[in-house]
């Protein structure tokens, strides 16, 4: 069963995400912030991270750095409600497989996290 | 009768000319010295008229005398007169070029000398005895000092021609050099015409033709000091009628008592001193009724201008506070017309501020360039030019056509323009055209003008200055009230952006269930339920991703900007716009008109993404606007027309779009920048952030300008302007 992590500092997106997932077979870890997301990918990787840009304490690309700097393989897709260029440059340089913008509409998330997994 | 023509027979010819002489320089000196009492060039003027006078009214009585005895004296008290005369004129002649004060201890000499001489005239030092020569019954022959006397005349005479050369050659002051022609020319006619007097004195034979010269050359005199001073007759001559029939009445009274009852002399000088002591408070009595009806007009309207001068510097609003000047000037001082010019910084010109004619709308143009003739003079002057002035000076030159302040002032229709200066700068400045009555502008009139200018100067920068603040101000406070939305923004969209994430998140899984677990719904009622639930997530999931198209909106604009700014060639990004544009509206319903010539326009300076959906939006804007008037009109004829224009305008590009839309009411124009602010009749078309965001890109990113002119029912215009992409070396 293919386990991804999602990453998010609201409650609902994470429970929903779960919810979502479940009924497609997919089995999903949830972290509410930054250093939660490390410890978890720490203990096992996961098939694929969606990881909020914009949270409190860490930052999304402040995940991706650290990730970058543990020398930690794992494929991550940033979920985010901003446009700025910066942010999107540096997380494709980080390693960063794609962008999903928020609201996301659930077809795109659904398409985005099968290409990247097989469930 | 008799007696009258009996006299007229008594007088000769040379009797004749002496008695038009001492007329014209008695009437013309009363003139010019009650025209300025306290100027130097009035006073010495009247001394030397004065002394002319003097000369010929003795010339006159000499003329007419029968004995032998008579004519003697009078030929000598002639002499005294005539002493007087060169230094009266070299006097006038140094204070009119003023150099009078480098001279004041010679003068002061040259009084006291021919005072002295003056003295010797009656002697027989001067004018030995008299005797007949060629037709003249007696004639002077000279005395001992008569030869120094003429020499000391020719010494006056020529040091005078020698400064009037010297002022002639002197190219700083055109007006000085005619004057200065002038008198040089009445010199030589006066002097000349006087000096065919002398040589009958040493009994050489030429006739004294040349003595009726003398008024020839009072006339030229007078008419250089007042020519270009543009005098009023009426009140000079009005004074001057007081004094003489004022100081006739206080000497001849007393004269006609004595004549009349020789033996009470007692009454005759009491009368004297009665009307001596009385005679200057009717003098000044009669002076100041006279001014005070005469200038009745002018005292009253000078009252107002000076009291609006006053006021002029509380008004605000430059506009209010020109139109206030043109009203008061041409209601007060009723000319045809009146306007103000306003010197504009960003244009380098003077624009027309206000206007206001009495008649028809006066034809005056809107702009007047800094570097005319006219607005030279005025800095250089600082005085009121006026036409007729310039008229008659260039007139005298032969060359009217030639000049192009009399060209300048003709197109602005101006009789008198009046320069408004602070320092050295010209601020702006007046014109007026005719007055009604036809009548010129005095002196007087002049220097209220130029009060009122000035001070009008002052009021026009106290405006601009106050305008300028409170544009500063605005702009202060608008990019505060921005920065602040800015802020307030990025927290914002992402709060809301996040809700609406966990929304979208929520009906989506609910839908999702509903789809997985549709098999369950097996009765109708249950089918009906599954379906209403299915639609209202949909409609739900509509509304998260509209209110996601608000918060990108509201991203874009805070969006930090100018990074990334090339030459971009503008029909590339129409284009590129138009093609994106293609997947929001029916582009079929409208068609679009390229105005412009693709290899003529020059490329620009900016970001092509954001210039990009500034196009995007502008051409989505003009969509809606048509498609709502098309809804709306009812017309069936209606042809949604949307044309673009690119128009290189020196260092910059103007790109306009033109929709035949349903334009913008007037009352909502000033709202149309402000943010979430939208008109468009489907509400849930607009985000209102559309011309925000277009302002944003091209005022703020961009450093270019964004205009809108809009007519309801008609049609808007969107003009941008942005900077030409300098070439790269």
């Amino acid at each position: 069963m293919p386990k991804i992590l999602v990453v998010d500092d609201e409650l609902d997106v994470r429970e929903f995400s779960r919810s979502f997932f479940k009924k497609r077979g997919i089995e999903v870890l949830t972290a509410a912030d930054g250093s939660e997301a490390l410890d978890l990918i720490a203990q096992g990787v996961p098939d694929l991270v969606l990881l909020d840009v914009r949270m409190d304490g860490m930052s999304g690309v402040d995940v991706l750095r650290e990730l970058r700097r543990r020398d930690i393989r794992v494929k991550v897709v940033m979920v985010s409600g901003t446009e700025d260029d910066e942010i999107i440059r540096e997380s494709a340089s980080l390693g960063s497989l794609g962008f999903i913008h928020k609201p996301l509409v659930l077809e795109e998330l659904q398409r985005v996290v099968f290409s990247h997994i097989t469930p | 009768m008799i007696a009258g023509l009996r006299f007229l027979s008594m007088i000769s010819f040379w009797a004749f000319g002496a008695g038009i002489n001492f007329i014209a320089s008695v009437a013309l000196g009363l003139l010019v010295y009650f025209r300025d009492r306290r100027n130097e060039k009035h006073i010495s003027f009247g001394l030397f008229t004065l002394s002319v006078g003097a000369w010929s009214l003795c010339y006159f009585l000499w003329q007419i005398s029968h004995a032998r005895a008579e004519a003697l004296f009078w030929c000598r008290a002639l002499m005294a007169g005539a002493v007087f005369i060169p230094i009266c004129y070299l006097h006038h002649i140094l204070s009119f070029l003023n150099r009078a004060k480098k001279f004041r201890w010679l003068i002061v000499a040259s009084y006291v000398l021919a005072g002295i001489l003056s003295y010797f005239c009656f002697t027989k030092l001067a004018v030995l005895n008299v005797r007949p020569r060629m037709l003249f019954r007696y004639w002077p022959t000279a005395g001992e000092i008569f030869l120094p006397i003429l020499l000391i005349w020719l010494f006056y005479a020529g040091w005078s021609v020698v400064e009037l050369l010297r002022a002639m050659l002197d190219p700083a002051d055109q007006n000085r050099r005619r004057q200065a022609g002038y008198l040089l020319l009445a010199t030589v006619i006066g002097w000349g015409g006087a000096a065919t007097n002398y040589p009958l004195w040493f009994n050489i034979q030429v006739l004294p033709v040349g003595n009726i010269f003398i008024s020839l050359y009072i006339v030229i005199v007078a008419y250089a000091i007042i020519r270009y001073r543009m005098l009023d007759l009426r009140i000079a001559f009005t004074r001057a009628g007081i004094f003489v029939v004022v100081y006739a009445l206080v000497l001849g009274l007393p004269y006609l008592l004595i004549y009349k009852y020789p033996k009470e002399h007692l009454w005759a000088l009491t009368a004297m001193a009665f009307l001596a002591t009385v005679g200057p408070f009717i003098y000044f009595y009669l002076n100041r009724k006279a001014e005070e009806k005469l200038l009745k007009e002018q005292r009253r309207y000078q009252a107002t201008l000076i009291q609006a001068s006053a006021g002029m510097g509380r008004i605000k609003d430059l506009r209010k506070l020109l139109k206030l000047i043109v009203r008061i000037l041409t209601r007060a001082v009723r000319v045809e017309h009146s306007a103000v010019y306003v010197f504009d910084k960003a244009r380098q010109t003077y624009l027309l501020g206000a206007v206001l004619s009495s008649r028809d709308p006066a034809a005056v143009p809107e702009t007047f360039p800094v570097n005319l003739a006219l607005a030279e003079a005025l800095i250089k002057t600082r005085k009121p030019v006026v036409a007729d002035e310039e008229r008659k000076k260039w007139e005298d030159l032969g060359k009217k056509d030639e000049s192009l302040i009399c060209r300048e002032l003709s197109a602005l229709r101006g009789e008198l323009v009046v320069p408004s200066m602070i320092e050295n700068r010209l601020v702006g400045f007046v014109v007026l055209g005719q007055k009604r009555s036809g009548k010129v502008f005095s002196t007087d009139e002049l220097s209220v003008f130029t009060i009122l200018a000035n001070q009008a100067a002052l009021a026009i920068e106290n405006a601009l200055f106050y305008d300028d603040v409170k544009r500063t101000q605005e702009q202060l406070f608008k990019a505060e009230k921005m920065a602040t939305i800015g802020t307030m923004a990025d927290g914002l969209s992402h709060q809301i952006n996040n809700r609406l994430h966990a929304m979208g998140f929520i009906a989506g899984d609910m839908q999702d269930t509903l789809a997985i677990k549709r098999q369950l719904f097996d009765t109708p009622a249950l089918k009906e339920i599954e379906q209403e639930l299915t639609y209202a997530l949909t409609r739900l999931q509509d509304n998260v991703a509209r209110g996601g198209e608000v918060v990108q909106g509201l991203m874009k604009y805070t969006r930090k900007g100018g990074e990334g700014q090339a030459p971009c060639d503008i029909d590339k990004v129409f284009n590129a716009a138009y093609e994106m544009v293609q997947f929001k509206i029916k582009v079929g319903q409208m068609k679009i008109l390229k105005a412009y010539d693709i290899p003529s326009i020059p490329m620009v300076h900016g970001n092509f993404t954001q210039l990009q959906e500034v196009f995007f939006n502008l051409i989505d804007n003009a969509y809606d606007a048509m498609m709502q008037r098309k809804t709306e009109g009812k017309d069936p004829d209606y042809k949604a027309v949307l044309s673009v224009n690119i128009l290189p305008v020196g260092e910059q590009v103007r790109i306009i779009f033109a929709d035949n839309g349903i334009g913008v009411k007037d009352q909502d124009r000033h709202k149309l920048f402000t943010p979430f602010f939208t008109t468009k009749a489907s509400a849930k078309k607009g985000t209102g952030l559309g011309l925000y965001v277009i302002r944003k890109i091209i005022e703020e990113l961009h450093g270019g300008r964004v205009e809108v002119e809009s007519t309801y029912l008609s049609g808007t215009t969107m003009t941008l302007t942005l900077a030409v992409a300098k070439e790269l070396m």
